[in-house]
């Protein structure tokens, strides 16, 4: 770890976050998620904390790591544009099977079993 | 890094400071990359959005990940992979430093630390397959676990062998030329953040 110490402290002519500082705040995170998993809380809102901190995590890795901070922003761009369509795929999805009733489920059910019969 | 860089004949393409001659002023190859990354991203992302669906419509049945997925264990997988990509951004601050020793260096941990996520990946699918029985045609969770999982683990299969390639040239790699350290980087820090992903909606909801 002295050489990462010294890596960073060596690096001052280039506009470089601390990554050493990045690094802690994706440990804390990581921690702080598996902690999470062991409470008692509601499932609504486990699910509403986790996810908030995977995309910070995730978040901090793109514009640290992957320097869109310091990058031109096309490139942020074409990083969002994925997103927002994933975020569409994601809630028209959703929405569609969040409406199956539990026949519909079950015929699901069923088409999985055939298809492992096959 | 200084502006009045300028390159001529081969070098011209590797030249991170060379962008006047594109309209967005960002190289070819760093651009390739991101676009390369913009598709995956989708493709993973559509993978995602299929899991959570089937996830909805079968909410009553879909068993509590961590009663067969080891949290801890996958856990310390993803401590691994954000190690990793610690040693990946040192590795391209040295080489902007023109330190190839340590450009060396960093990128062999970096690879290390691919090899030992891959490991613990073998490990994780032998107990499950071994002890829990879980395989592709049992059942939705079982199915869309490997599916997620094994993709991700190509991703770093490839990134490891991309990583090595990287490696064995680093001879080529000055202060002025880094923008291969770089995009090797973009690629394995992207593997990153798909796992960050991936173990929230697969393993922790």
């Amino acid at each position: 770890m002295a050489d990462s110490h010294a890596a960073v402290a060596g690096e001052t002519e280039h506009p470089h976050p601390n990554y050493m500082a990045v690094f802690w705040m994706l440990l804390a995170l990581t921690i702080l998620e598996v902690f999470v998993v062991y409470t008692s809380l509601s499932v609504a809102a486990l699910i509403s904390i986790l996810l908030v901190m995977a995309f910070v995590k995730a978040g901090l890795v793109a514009w640290y790591f992957m320097h869109l901070k310091f990058d031109n922003r096309v490139l942020s761009v074409i990083a969002v544009v994925p997103l927002i369509l994933a975020a569409i795929a994601v809630g028209v999805l959703s929405y569609e099977y969040s409406h199956y009733t539990v026949s519909d489920t079950a015929t699901l059910k069923v088409a999985t079993e055939a298809a492992e019969t096959k | 890094m200084s502006e009045s860089v300028i390159a001529v004949g081969q070098d011209h393409f590797n030249d991170p400071n060379n962008y006047s001659d594109t309209i967005t002023k960002v190289s070819n190859w760093k651009m390739f990359m991101w676009l390369f990354l913009a598709q995956d991203a989708m493709t993973f992302f559509t993978m995602f959005a299929a899991y959570l669906g089937l996830r909805i419509s079968q909410y009553a049945t879909w068993p509590v990940p961590s009663s067969y997925l080891n949290i801890p264990k996958t856990a310390v997988m993803t401590f691994i992979l954000i190690c990793s990509s610690v040693t990946m951004v040192q590795a391209l601050a040295a080489i902007q430093r023109g330190d190839q020793r340590k450009l060396r260096l960093w990128l062999s941990a970096t690879v290390l630390g691919g090899l030992l996520f891959l490991f613990g990946q073998y490990l994780e699918y032998s107990e499950l397959i071994v002890h829990e029985h879980l395989s592709m045609g049992r059942s939705l969770f079982d199915a869309t676990f490997f599916i997620l999982t094994s993709f991700h683990g190509l991703h770093v299969l490839s990134g490891v062998i991309y990583l090595a390639s990287v490696l064995a040239k680093a001879g080529r790699y000055t202060a002025q030329n880094y923008t291969q350290v770089e995009i090797v980087g973009l690629y394995w820090h992207f593997v990153d953040l798909v796992w960050i992903i991936l173990f929230t909606l697969v393993y922790l909801i």
